[in-house]
């Protein structure tokens, strides 16, 4: 049996915008290989502006969108294969979903609470509504919430925070094994958002559940997640745990990022290139970033950067770790300490 | 260059009465970037509003003062509230949440450009305009392409920034932006942010922006006003903001903001801010605050100068 | 009562006259208004009979309470039935999709593309006045199911990507229990709408064919008894009231309809934050 929790393996999704005879193909997710492991429950953040992809990724995650190639494992089945793939109920007790916008993650015409009862009963956590009062209470106590303050209730009767919140009880129902939340924090508040992302920090252990963590705020991302993986434009740039990586970036767009934070005690350097109108990156065939890197080199706009194998637990998608030779896909490990 | 004094501005719902604005005083002044920061629902989008002269019914100025001064060809012209808005985009402008479908989406960018400046100036050649417009767009690093676009054809982050531009494009001496970056990734945001410092570090006019994140604040401000469920809890520079928080509301916020390299344990505020419909008696924050005293509950806090330019309003400080 | 528009409080006003007199009055008729020559024929109006008799011996009065009964009841059984499957058919094509969707959308454009007024007249002239009110009831059902469906259609079409949808999904509910319990609470207002409407459609090409004598020649609507009473001279004769009760009858139950369907429309859209439907 697969050691892996979960697996990308060449994972590409191909959108047609446009009509059928004018159209543009527009690859959002660009041969992705990813793994997640079993033997502790972690978080893996996946981080990039909007159009990185990493939304589709999720959603290709939660079965809403198939790959235009490539394979999904979960729990080491097959996701898409009609043979092996696990049934709809199944699936839902093993993945969970949170949304980014919570007053659309539930109707607004009914109460909230009908879909926490709804998610004990019809996935078999409890058998009648007796029981299911109490799982739904058990779990919405879980997110600091009150289960007679929030029984009856419509979402408009509540913050977007609270709201989440309740998301997150929701998804802990079935006691899942992978929870995949997209973008979870960006409609709340900015003084709000530690409540939320502490949470997931809390659940992690008390429940042993994993976390995909997908959002465009590196500060929360690294504040919660082991992992990071730098999503542009479709591809994986860099991946490894996130304290090597955001203390000692290798790729420039990592740097990028992590330089647009706006953070308190460091005052931003007032230069940057503005992009382009967006659709003329998408359809580069050498690196997608070379138009806004401060590195780059002539050889970075004709060929695909290499996927350079920094250590055996980080990587990343450049010419500039590997000194921008082009067939050299390792480093000396001398040089990881100073790749910024 | 803009006074409120103890303003009060309020929306009559058949709910009851939203005290959205209830006794703000503080002032614009020149060459400035001003930051109101605070919590969805404290009040700062209408304050905003009232800052535009932009109040319409249900919203009503109750009581207070209200006071902006123009220059106009080398003196000055004091305005009351409802004559500002005759100067709408030449003194002051207001540039909205691009995320919001503001633009009116079958029409061109240029043709915006077109409206917004034919109804305030006398140049009616359009010719004239859409060079002087490509010409600004050049100087704000915005591709010409996108004046012959329609709104769904730009991202958010162009939207936004296209906002910007007809906002700032007649030189006005206010420029109020509400929200600019909300719902816009980090990357972009940063793009946004100083575009707007590069405008009024060119113009020289002053700049207010609202904002929830007191991240932005700190990068681009020069002065800070807290709002707390319709009152101002704190007001001076934003170093000595930063620096020395006096409010504990304040050093809530700026305690919330996760940093980078620095995983010590935070936390984000707990609870809800009160309902403006029936704000509590005494202190707003005192169901919410640390540093709760018996006193907070019964008397309102004065806002009173703690130190140059620094005002608080706290029981602590008095 | 108060949260109810002018439109639907004059609407259901007019409706409920209707339903007394063609719901509960024909009970207690006297006469049996099947059979002619029961009372003196062309009496004016009197305290005996309210509307007067007419030229067939009927009292005219009772004569249109079973008219308006019959009406109403064809309207009804249309219009719940058409709304019925076009509500279900929308639902499953907007939201299923696919082929199911291809179907279902040919067989709308079908019967809506189709004239359904010839193709009455030819089938009603064929059965040269056998054709019972049933068999016409069941003809409009079919011509009027599409125009719900594509409402509703377009509807559960842009639903489908909500994300409450998905919520639903991972909640473990099944795509039946999503269409009833997630989409089918958007749809309701729509169908409300659709239903009076019907009912006027219905009523108002059943009435229309019999005008032309070519419904059902023995139960009497208004609109036979309109054609009675054209067939028989009442213009001619001046017999106003013969004719004249079952046109009036018409024309306000119509009003009442319409005001009720526009009211409700009004009062769905007012409920979801616009000012006009």
């Amino acid at each position: 049996m697969s050691a892996n929790l979960l697996e990308f393996r060449n994972v590409t999704k191909v959108f047609r915008i446009g009509g059928l005879i004018w159209g543009t193909r527009l690859v959002a997710v660009d041969d992705i290989n990813l793994t997640l492991g079993k033997d502790k429950p972690s978080i893996l953040s996946i981080v990039g502006e909007s159009g990185s992809g990493k939304t589709t990724l999720a959603r290709i995650l939660l079965r809403l969108h198939e790959p235009t190639s490539g394979e999904v494992f979960v729990d080491g089945q097959n996701v898409f294969d009609p043979k092996t793939a696990m049934s709809g109920k199944d699936y839902y007790r093993f993945v969970q979903p949170i949304f980014q916008n919570p007053f659309e993650t539930f109707s607004r015409r009914k109460p909230v609470d009908t879909y926490l009862f709804d998610t004990a009963l019809k996935l078999g956590i409890a058998s009648n509504r007796q029981a299911a009062r109490d799982v739904v209470a058990e779990a919405l106590t879980s997110v600091g919430l009150d289960i007679n303050l929030v029984a009856g209730k419509y979402p408009n009767q509540f913050s977007g925070g609270e709201l989440q919140r309740i998301s997150v009880a929701r998804g802990l129902i079935p006691r899942p094994k992978l929870i995949v939340a997209d973008e979870p924090v960006s409609m709340i508040d900015a003084s709000l958002r530690m409540n939320i992302v502490n949470l997931f920090l809390e659940l992690k252990d008390k429940y042993n559940v994993s976390f995909i963590y997908i959002t465009h705020d590196l500060s929360t991302a690294y504040y919660v997640s082991d992992h990071i993986a730098i999503m542009y434009r479709g591809n994986i740039v860099e991946y490894g745990p996130s304290d090597q990586i955001l203390t000692n970036a290798a790729h420039p767009y990592t740097e990028l990022l992590l330089e647009s934070v706006p953070m308190v005690g460091k005052k931003w350097k007032r230069d940057l290139k503005p992009p382009e109108m967006e659709l003329k990156e998408y359809q580069a065939s050498a690196c997608k970033f070379a138009e806004r890197c401060p590195y780059v080199r002539p050889i970075c706009r004709e060929t695909m950067p290499p996927l350079v194998q920094i250590s055996d637990i980080r990587r990343a998608l450049c010419y500039k770790p590997v000194d921008y030779e082009p067939g050299r896909t390792t480093i000396a490990p001398e040089k990881i300490a100073t790749l910024t | 260059m803009l006074k409120l004094k103890d303003l009060r501005a309020y929306y009559q719902t058949p709910r009851g009465t939203v005290k959205a604005v209830d006794g703000v005083t503080f002032d614009i002044r020149e060459n400035e970037i001003l930051g109101i920061a605070g919590e969805s629902g404290c009040g700062k989008s209408t304050l905003l509003k009232v800052l535009y002269d932009y109040v319409q019914p249900p919203l009503k100025i109750v009581s207070g003062e209200y006071k902006a001064e123009m220059a106009q060809n080398g003196s000055k012209v004091t305005l009351g509230p409802g004559e500002v808005r005759k100067y709408w985009w030449q003194f002051i402008s207001y540039v909205p949440q691009g995320s919001m479908s503001v633009l009116n989406p079958v029409v061109r960018i240029e043709n915006q450009f077109f409206d917004a400046v034919s109804k305030s100036h006398d140049m009616t050649n359009k010719n004239q305009i859409r060079e002087r417009v490509a010409q600004y767009l050049k100087e704000l690093e915005l591709p010409v392409e996108v004046l012959k676009s329609y709104p769904h054809q730009l991202s958010g982050g162009m939207k936004q920034r296209v906002l910007v531009a007809l906002g700032t494009f007649l030189h006005p001496q206010i420029v109020l932006a509400d929200e600019p970056t909300t719902a816009l990734d980090v990357v972009v945001q940063k793009g946004i942010l100083l575009m707007l410092t590069e405008v009024q570090a060119r113009m020289k006019n002053s700049l207010v922006i609202v904002s929830h994140d007191m991240g932005v604040h700190y990068q681009i401000t020069n002065r800070m006003a807290i709002m707390y469920a319709g009152k101002l809890v704190e007001l001076g520079p934003t170093e000595a903001i930063f620096n020395d928080p006096r409010h504990p509301y304040t050093q809530l916020l700026i305690q919330a903001l996760p940093r980078v390299g620095d995983q010590t344990q935070r936390t984000g505020i707990a609870g809800r801010p009160p309902s403006l419909l029936d704000p509590p008696a005494g202190c707003r924050f005192a169901a919410r605050c640390p540093k709760v005293m018996d006193r907070c509950r019964h008397e309102e806090p004065a806002f009173l100068e703690v130190a140059p330019d620094h005002f608080v309003a706290c029981h602590l400080y008095n | 009562m108060g949260k109810l528009n002018f439109r639907i409080k004059v609407g259901i006003f007019l409706l409920a006259i209707f339903i007394i007199l063609g719901g509960i009055l024909p009970f207690f008729s006297p006469y049996d208004t099947r059979s002619w020559n029961v009372v003196p024929r062309n009496l004016q109006p009197s305290a005996e009979h309210w509307l007067g008799t007419n030229n067939l011996g009927q009292d005219t009065f009772w004569l249109l309470t079973m008219a308006i009964r019959n009406s109403l009841i064809v309207g009804l059984i249309v219009a719940t039935l058409a709304t019925t499957i076009g509500v279900l058919a929308g639902l499953l094509a907007g939201f299923v999709g696919g082929i199911v969707d291809r179907i279902l959308t040919l067989l709308m454009d079908v019967f809506i593309v189709v004239p359904s007024l010839p193709i009455l007249i030819l089938m009603a002239s064929l059965l040269q006045g056998r054709a019972s009110l049933i068999l016409i009831s069941f003809i409009l059902v079919l011509f009027n199911w599409p125009w719900p469906a594509r409402q509703v259609r377009s509807i559960a079409l842009s639903m489908r990507e909500r994300e409450f949808i998905n919520t639903a999904r991972f909640s473990g509910s099944g795509t039946f229990t999503i269409l009833v319990r997630e989409i089918l609470p958007y749809v309701f207002s729509w169908a409300l709408a659709n239903f009076v409407n019907t009912v006027l459609v219905a009523i108002a090409t059943e009435s229309g064919l019999a005008v032309i004598g070519l419904s059902s020649l023995e139960q009497s609507t208004l609109g036979s008894m309109i054609y009675w009473a054209l067939q028989h001279q009442a213009l001619l004769g001046q017999r106003w009231w013969w004719i004249g009760s079952p046109v009036v009858a018409v024309i306000l139950l119509f009003v009442g309809l319409f005001l009720l369907a526009t009211g409700v429309s009004e009062l769905s859209a007012e409920r979801r934050g616009h000012q006009y439907a």
